[in-house]
């Protein structure tokens, strides 16, 4: 933090810039907060992504739009790529692993659908399920179908953040879609006794 | 009473219409983002400091922009005069002239040495004769 002696002698425009960072801090925080916490697997990561976030928000000021909107489009767009880079970095572990992530889900389902357990337990297993299926979509899929389904977002106001067409955008919450229906089909009525 | 042969109520193959909703209620059922999941006061703070020390680390320079600004107008300038300089003393209007080779064209270029007015003419091929009279102590006017 700096102290009130430092900022006596700072630059206006350093003032300025402090002032709007830490405007588009408070305005943007937990809503991004949410956003990672959606799109990653933990708290951590979560706070990790936020922070980096930000740090490159301080880094590369200058290029922040001038828009409130455009402002939270670009913090929403790197903590994606920041989200992509990490993905990459994971995908050559994770290709062998596929296989084993869709038996997974669909034994985590059945497992829930099986036994009468409580209704917090049933919650937790099927938040499991879905945080694995999640994570086996491309960031920027992932990210559409959390903009979309979870926060209810206008396709216009998901493209526009993302920096892409609404038709790419929808293309892509298809694709998503089926790939989270495949592996989220309920084993109930796939499977009827 | 249902027949054996009849359809579950559920069906197998979701068509795409159905899709969307089905799915947007089991991603809800299971969202991965807790009712109570936010940055606590403390991480927040944490961040927004190591965001402003970030943007104390990479707050733009101004020292060297000003000096080479400096540098680029003193050269500018200096050329400029130079140029004049020499422009003066080795050309004239006339070898312009000449290079630009105006058939027809003539100047006549008078220096008083105590009238310092310049005074340039010439005839344009078509016959019209032009004169040009340079005052240095001319002062524009509104």
């Amino acid at each position: 933090m700096i102290s009130n002696t430092e900022t006596a002698v700072l630059s206006p425009t350093l003032l300025s810039l402090e002032d709007r960072l830490t405007d588009l801090f408070d305005t943007h925080h937990q809503r991004l907060y949410r956003l990672a916490r959606r799109m990653s697997g933990n708290a951590e990561e979560a706070y990790d992504l936020v922070q980096e976030c930000f740090l490159r928000a301080a880094r590369h000021a200058h290029r922040l739009p001038a828009s409130a909107s455009g402002a939270e489009a670009w913090l929403v767009r790197t903590l994606v790529n920041l989200c992509r880079d990490g993905f990459r970095r994971a995908e050559v572990r994770k290709r062998a692993g596929d296989a084993e992530t869709q038996e997974m889900i669909q034994q985590t389902l059945h497992d829930a659908s099986s036994t009468s357990g409580s209704d917090v337990e049933t919650r937790r297993v099927h938040r499991q399920a879905v945080r694995s299926a999640l994570s086996t979509l491309d960031p920027r899929r992932r990210a559409i179908v959390i903009l979309r389904e979870l926060e209810d977002r206008p396709m216009r106001e998901v493209a526009r953040m993302l920096s892409i067409t609404p038709v790419t955008a929808r293309w892509h919450l298809a694709k998503a879609r089926r790939q989270l229906a495949q592996l989220l089909q309920d084993p109930i009525s796939e499977h009827p006794p | 009473m249902t027949r054996p042969d009849s359809k579950p109520e559920t069906p197998l193959v979701r068509t795409d219409q159905e899709l969307p909703a089905r799915l947007r209620e089991q991603l809800r059922a299971g969202d991965p983002l807790h009712p109570d999941d936010a940055l606590s006061p403390l991480q927040a703070t944490r961040i927004r400091n190591a965001m402003l020390a970030e943007a104390n680390r990479h707050r733009p320079q101004y020292g060297w922009r000003l000096a080479a600004v400096a540098a680029a107008l003193s050269a500018a300038i200096g050329g400029s005069y130079l140029l004049r300089l020499t422009e003066s003393t080795t050309t004239t209007p006339a070898d312009v002239l000449a290079a630009s080779g105006a058939a027809g064209a003539r100047i006549a270029r008078t220096v008083d040495p105590e009238e310092p007015d310049r005074q340039i003419q010439f005839t344009t091929p078509g016959g019209t004769r032009v004169i040009w009279l340079l005052k240095p102590k001319a002062t524009l006017e509104p």
